[in-house]
């Protein structure tokens, strides 16, 4: 699944920017996913620990929305289709 | 009343059969209503559960689906129109059958000898997003809010009550499958 053109934005300066993390995705809360299974969601799907994703699904749950992961647009593409499988509400965009 | 116990790493499911309905119809129609192209009719179409849902088709793939409850099972990944309607093009047939797979297979387990299904842990995924995508449906349809309504607020003839007694016992399922998962 890739569907991004070849991202090409190479820097000559010494900037502190890694050009491969630009993308970030967004998981939106909504009312009917369980607390828990978020927190599942996010443990299963990027490998965290229950701690980490505990309080990634409680951002969502206060603050409406988390970015849960970040890399470049073809990896958030597939985070984003990963989370849609899973039920989750779930953007991408660019950081 | 449904009953869980563990056998090793296998969860076991004991559904009522009232319960094996409940959850068959609710699967099987929404996997018809996820695969527009699947032929139409069955045995669900009468269920007078199923027709409170309205789970009742909508349009073919690829587009933007026009039913909410949909649109919040398959959503948009972009922002902008045009990003949005360029990743749907190329993953919508595989996100709606990897969510048929799901469906189909929670029809066949409530079908299951004696309602005692039986749940491995690498099915155990498929039977949380399946619940999930549910679940989605019916709140979309009860216009669920955080501060949802509970059963004992609704009047007897409220037309919403027996969706929200299938929500309720679809999200005790849910939580019980979590921690089950969780526990692997």
């Amino acid at each position: 699944m890739t569907i991004a053109p070849e991202e090409v934005r190479h820097s000559d300066t010494d900037e502190v920017i890694d050009p491969d993390r630009p993308w970030i995705t967004i998981v939106w809360n909504d009312p009917v996913n369980l607390m828990s299974y978020v927190t599942y969601v996010f443990q299963k799907l990027f490998g965290y620990s229950h701690e980490k994703a505990t309080q990634l699904m409680l951002d969502v749950h206060q603050k409406g929305r988390a970015v849960v992961s970040n890399g470049s647009r073809e990896q958030m593409e597939h985070d984003v289709a990963r989370l849609h499988a899973a039920g989750l509400w779930a953007t991408l965009q660019q950081d | 009343m449904t009953t869980f116990r563990r056998e090793g790493d296998v969860t076991v499911v004991g559904l009522t059969p009232e319960e094996r309905s409940v959850l068959a119809s609710l699967a099987a129609s929404l996997a018809e209503m996820l695969a527009p192209d699947a032929a139409p009719g069955g045995a669900t179409e009468a269920d007078p559960l199923v027709a409170l849902v309205g789970l009742d088709g909508d349009s073919g793939p690829v587009g933007r689906p026009d039913d909410p409850a949909l649109r919040r099972l398959l959503p948009d990944a972009y922002d902008d129109a045009e990003g949005a309607a360029e990743f749907r093009r190329l993953t919508d047939g595989e996100l709606r059958a990897a969510k048929v797979a799901n469906l189909r297979r929670m029809v066949d387990g409530a079908a299951a000898a004696g309602g005692v299904v039986r749940i491995s842990p690498d099915e155990i995924d498929g039977w949380l997003a399946g619940l999930t995508d549910i679940r989605l449906v019916l709140g979309e349809r009860l216009d669920m809010t955080e501060e949802r309504e509970h059963l004992e607020d609704l009047a007897d003839d409220d037309p919403r009550l027996p969706l929200l007694a299938a929500y309720d016992w679809l999200s005790e399922l849910q939580e019980v499958l979590v921690h089950a998962a969780m526990a692997d």
